[in-house]
């Protein structure tokens, strides 16, 4: 009997993961940068995205910047002081913050492009999966 | 317990983290596009077309979207303009078929004055393309129409970036284009595109005169995005020669034509939900014809040259709203059309010349209703008035009423529409002025009304799609041209249509697609091909991507004259050699065994598409 409840259990969970490719890629990234928590606090400045990052397994979005563990940046916002991680969301906004930046989740070209920036991940002492380690690059 | 749970989330993310990332972004850009917004499911048959597609079949206007219809097929006019034909039938009237850019409609025009070219709309500008058939066009908000081709452009927040497209045939025809498309600020973004090219085509000769449809065209069109506001701009050029001309012996000296179309549209959206458009469309059309066999007209007897200048202007003002609630959605609307337009036609030495306007105001509403989350019920009425300038057009109300009812039922969709409509009478067929010209035009003219029963079955599995689709049209007050008469209103008659595809979706990347298609007319008569089909295949194989079409039409008769049946094999292969540059080579209508429209007095049939080898190269940056 408890095989068949861990069972439903599991399939549930799997449906319940059928979810936009949006939050998939954006799951697979906080899972990237930050794989040995278990609850990422993430800020944002769109509230709509911020919606979007409170469903996300293992995310919690929170009200101020100094708690957040990473700020996910989509219009103009002032980064330049800012001592938290940021993650550019947006073409302008990734053009804007290279030099702060972990990297960025942008449309160019037509295509949807994801970007690691080498030296912020190295401040970071961060180490990507093999998966994103294509995505890496020397951005000046 | 608690092992068997932590396996279990390990489980998970193993099958969740181990998916293939770039998989991942390329299932984002699709479930981005904007057709998941813009599809009306509720507007008719609808047929998408992405830019994926068009991409691998290296599209370069929308004459080689058009080759993939199926009812109706596309033909050219004894013009050498667009001729939309059902099976059977020897063309759809011209108000019966609408192309927006966006939510502009770029078919405006009142007098019909041979603006429809398809092959002048470029393409490398348009991010996907919607074909909604057997519609009521209500929920578009504009003229009323049964096939609405919704040209949606590129949008600058996905582009950022330039691209340049030069390609050119076997024949000498070459063809560039460029657009850019930005996002300056985060609340101001801007397209740009322009297009040259130069198309030279097959001639054909009857009784020693050369029939020949070269074309010289410009394209371009420009968006700003400000906030709520967007700006547009877009037109097109087109010169070149009309193939057959006027001339009764089909002997033509000189068919020249030349379109000038410019438009400038407006729209903003109030934060209130309603939306207001104001735009300005100007049509300018030169032609000229000499045939010395004589060109017969109604007014001026036998003559051997025709000169025509018309000039249009169509000013327009839309506004609408939909109201929102969990069930319901209801979209109301009105708008005022303002048309003018003057004619100026020279018939040998004998000079003439008019000018009149109209204005058309009309009021649409149209309720979807849900009834539970598998049925969708929609409700449609249209109000419309033409209020010509000139007492010699009697003032005409109009309406559009349409029923419709959509059921999904796990991964099949059943749609039911009754539609009554009407087709626009364009200002050439009744009025030219105090006496007659080219033709003896009738102001007391009923618009013809088509009435649809249309009935369509989908299924959408995974891999498997297919689609079977039929329409029943009664068409009241048809309009049709007598020799001693003029424009006339003839009997009513009844059409029906059926037509069914399968798609088989093997791979992310490849898909092989078979459709057929049939007409029938009330007389059994077969002015066009009364059936047809299409084998469609889209292939990719590394950096390869392949495209494959092979159009059949059956044979048929007119003006005592017999068309083989036709197969038109398109092929197309594109080299990715980097991210951002691409080559390739298309063949069209490569057997030569492609579909030939049939014209009065000539012996033979004319091929629509010729057979010609094009070599294309696209750079991103």
């Amino acid at each position: 009997m408890k095989f068949f409840i861990l069972l439903f259990i599991f399939t549930i969970s799997l449906f319940a993961s059928e979810q936009s490719a949006e939050k998939r890629v954006y799951a697979s990234i906080l899972k990237a940068l930050f794989p040995e928590k278990t609850i990422v606090k993430v800020w944002s400045d769109k509230s709509e995205k911020g919606a979007l990052f409170s469903k996300l397994d293992g995310v919690r979005v929170v009200a101020q910047k100094k708690d957040a563990d990473i700020l996910m940046i989509f219009g103009p916002e002032d980064i330049e002081n800012c001592d938290k991680m940021i993650f550019a969301n947006g073409y302008l906004v990734f053009r804007r913050s290279k030099g702060k930046a972990i990297g960025g989740f942008y449309w160019q070209k037509g295509r949807a492009n994801l970007t690691f920036i080498k030296k912020n991940l190295e401040k970071e002492g961060i180490r990507l999966p093999k998966s994103l380690e294509k995505y890496v690059e020397d951005v000046e | 317990m608690k092992k068997i749970l932590i396996l279990m989330t390990l489980g998970k993310t193993f099958l969740l983290g181990s998916e293939n990332f770039d998989a991942l972004l390329t299932s984002y850009e699709e479930e981005s596009s904007g057709s998941k917004i813009t599809k009306s499911e509720s507007a008719g048959f609808v047929d998408l077309y992405t830019r994926k597609d068009l991409d691998r079949m290296q599209a370069r206007t929308l004459g080689d979207i058009t080759k993939l219809f199926t009812i109706p097929f596309i033909s050219r006019t004894s013009l050498n303009t667009t001729l939309f034909s059902k099976p059977s039938q020897n063309g759809v009237p011209t108000s019966g078929v609408r192309i927006y850019i966006n939510d502009h409609d770029i078919t405006p025009s009142a007098y019909r004055s041979g603006a429809m070219i398809c092959d002048s709309i470029t393409l490398d500008f348009i991010d996907y393309v919607e074909v909604y058939r057997s519609s009521a066009s209500i929920e578009f908000g504009n003229e009323p129409s049964t096939v609405v081709i919704k040209l949606y452009t590129k949008r600058p927040a996905k582009e950022e970036g330039s691209k340049i497209r030069l390609t050119g045939d076997n024949k000498g025809s070459a063809y560039l284009s460029a657009y850019s498309a930005k996002t300056l600020t985060g609340e101001m973004s801007y397209l740009a595109y322009a297009n040259v090219n130069e198309i030279q085509r097959d001639v054909y000769y009857n009784q020693g005169a050369a029939l020949k449809s070269d074309s010289s065209n410009r394209n371009f069109y420009a968006n700003l995005n400000y906030r709520s506001w967007t700006f547009e701009i877009g037109g097109f050029t087109s010169r070149g020669d009309s193939l057959l001309g006027l001339g009764v012996n089909v002997t033509p000296e000189t068919t020249k034509r030349d379109v000038n179309y410019l438009y400038g549209h407006i729209t903003k959206k109030f934060d209130n939900g309603v939306r207001a458009q104001v735009s300005v469309d100007s049509i300018v059309t030169d032609a000229q014809m000499i045939d010395r066999g004589g060109i017969i007209t109604a007014g001026y007897g036998s003559v051997e040259s025709y000169k025509f200048n018309n000039s249009e202007n169509v000013y327009s003002l839309i506004l609408d709203k939909t109201f929102k609630t969990s069930t319901n959605s209801l979209y109301i609307g009105g708008f005022v059309k303002h048309k003018t337009v003057a004619v100026d036609e020279t018939f040998d030495g004998a000079s003439t010349d008019f000018s009149t306007n109209y204005t058309l105001y009309s009021l649409f509403l149209e309720n979807k209703y849900d009834i539970d989350t598998t049925t969708t019920l929609v409700a449609s009425l249209k109000g419309d008035t033409y209020r010509y300038e000139t007492k010699s057009i009697k003032d005409t109300n109009e309406y559009i009423f349409r029923l419709g009812a959509i059921k999904n039922i796990d991964k099949f969709q059943i749609k039911a529409f009754y539609t009554r409509t009407y087709y626009t009478a364009p200002l050439s067929v009744l009025y030219s002025g105090d006496s007659d010209t080219l033709y003896k035009t009738n102001g007391n003219l009923n618009f013809s009304q088509p009435t649809l029963y249309s009935l369509g079955v989908a299924y959408r599995g995974k891999k498997h799609f297919f689609n079977i689709r039929s329409s029943y049209i009664v068409l009241s007050n048809p309009i049709k041209y007598d020799m001693q008469e003029g424009f006339v209103n003839k009997n009513q008659t009844n059409y029906t249509q059926y037509e069914a595809s399968y798609t088989y979706k093997y791979t992310k990347d490849s898909k092989i697609s078979l459709d057929a298609y049939y007409g029938q007319r009330e007389d059994l008569e077969e002015y066009s091909a009364p059936y047809g089909g299409h084998i469609v295949a889209y292939n990719s194989y590394g950096d390869f991507d392949l495209f494959n079409l092979l159009d059949y039409r059956a044979g048929y008769s007119n003006f005592g004259v017999s068309a083989t049946p036709s197969y038109d094999w398109t092929s197309s292969i594109v080299y990715h050699a980097t991210e951002d540059l691409l080559f390739g080579l298309k063949g069209e209508n490569i057997l030569d065994k492609g579909y030939k429209q049939l014209y009065r007095g000539l012996e033979y049939g004319i091929n629509v598409f010729d057979r010609k080898f094009w070599l294309n190269m696209e750079y991103q940056f």
